[in-house]
């Protein structure tokens, strides 16, 4: 029985970077890649999220994000005018370089997923299949990033690169952590749950002597 | 910690179980792992947890693999009756496990220290500058029955233990202590079924319940 529904990557004042979400049912840690799938320039509809749908009955984890989110209307549109043109214009003004941002937040957040093994499977339909190059096109911030950090008022849906954006779990910072990169602790936490390592990394609490990574239920 | 040849740092960090976690650090698969300025504490049943209840278990399963505990506090784990408390040194079979234990305190575990060939990994390591002391069962263990396990213990203290303070058991399984104390274990010095505790002649081995032991012989300084 898979679950899947929308979700909130990101949020830019009353604006949010939405997404939909497949999630395979019983996927242990770390065993296998996700997906990321990149709509047509209508937006997001049916179709996409029942491509997510089959892809996590199969056991992966499927991300459909929004990419429309920062445009004026970033809803779906129709194939028929008057959307179609209207189609054709927010593809015009899409802000390439903003975009290959969102993209490397969600597969970043993908790679933080429980059963993710650090791979990400990128693919796109007509207008999306430019952006499954976008996502190749940015390898360095998709491999993670040199320091990434965890607090206990931070929140997984962040990119954890700064105290201010930190994540609120190891898993979701290792996941935003490139190989031989440091995780460091914000402030004392607690932070919750075990969480596996299966890369290299340093782990320093350094700033927060007595932290502690007790399961706090 | 499970990733072939990676390299894992664990600096400052206080891993407190209370009771709902079997293991603080589970080392299964990596190159080296790195334990500094950390405190370990709490792995055991107080909230229903279960076994083994190990502060640290270091159990590589592929070829080489170094552990390095450094100026760290590993306290209060492990379950009465089970093989379990401070730190466990298990690697598989085939394996060589290098471990080095420098500037800290296992204090108030089930057992302290165990260095096991049960599975058929080597095992090569120091340890220095410590405190192994109040643990219920035995201090310092190392244990082998084929493969080598071999631990060298220098400037360290094991005391108040309840059961012996240095333990080795088995014809792989031996030890090499100098400038160590060794008092008011249950008993002191204990070894079977082949295993050998050799002395470099500097550690001061009394009062630990009329039952100090002896060294299996001695070694020469150089």
């Amino acid at each position: 029985m898979i679950t899947s529904g929308e979700i909130v990557l990101q949020r830019d004042g009353d604006r949010e970077f939405d997404a939909y979400l497949a999630r395979p049912a019983g996927a242990g840690p770390g065993t296998r890649p996700s997906i990321i799938i990149f709509t047509e320039m209508f937006g997001m509809a049916r179709h996409n999220f029942e491509m997510a749908d089959a892809y996590a009955r199969r056991g992966f984890l499927a991300l459909v994000p929004n990419l429309f989110w920062r445009s004026p209307y970033p809803g779906e549109l129709g194939y028929d005018e008057p959307d179609r043109s209207a189609a054709f214009a927010r593809l015009a003004a899409f802000d390439v370089e903003a975009g290959g941002r969102d993209i490397v937040t969600a597969v970043k957040w993908l790679r933080g997923q429980p059963p993710n093994n650090g791979k990400v499977f990128a693919l796109g339909f007509c207008a999306g299949g430019r952006m499954a190059f976008v996502v190749a096109a940015n390898p360095a911030q998709a491999a993670g990033f040199r320091f990434t950090y965890v607090s206990n008022t931070g929140n997984d849906i962040n990119n954890c690169d700064s105290p201010a954006t930190a994540c609120a779990t190891f898993n979701t910072a290792l996941g935003q952590t490139a190989n031989y990169g440091e995780i460091d602790c914000v402030n004392t936490g607690p932070y919750g749950q075990s969480f596996t390592i299966t890369q290299s990394v340093t782990i320093n609490c350094a700033g927060a002597i007595g932290g502690k990574m007790a399961r706090s239920s | 910690v499970n990733g072939a040849g990676i390299v894992v740092r664990l600096r400052n960090l206080s891993i407190d179980s209370s009771g709902f976690e079997s293991f603080g650090i589970d080392g299964q698969n990596m190159a080296a792992l790195y334990i500094e300025n950390c405190i370990i504490t709490n792995l055991n049943t107080a909230n229903g947890g279960s076994s083994p209840f190990l502060g640290i278990k270091f159990e590589p399963s592929a070829g080489t693999s170094q552990l390095f505990v450094t100026n760290s506090i590993i306290s209060n784990n492990g379950k009465s009756g089970v093989v379990s408390g401070g730190i466990d040194i298990v690697p598989g079979s085939g394996v060589a496990a290098q471990v080095s234990i420098d500037r800290s305190q296992i204090n108030g575990n089930i057992f302290g220290i165990i260095a096991d060939g049960t599975s058929g990994g080597i095992i090569k390591g120091t340890i220095t500058d410590s405190v192994v002391s109040g643990n219920s069962q035995n201090g310092i263990t190392v244990s082998s029955a084929g493969s080598s396990v071999v631990l060298q213990v220098d400037r360290t203290t094991v005391g108040s233990n309840a059961n012996h303070g240095l333990v080795a058991g088995g014809s792989g399984a031996g030890m090499l202590v100098s400038n160590t104390n060794v008092f008011n274990n249950g008993g002191g010095l204990f070894t079977a079924g082949g295993g050998t505790l050799y002395s470099y002649g500097n550690n001061h081995v009394n009062g630990n319940n009329g039952d100090d032991g002896s060294f299996t012989g001695t070694v020469g300084q150089q």
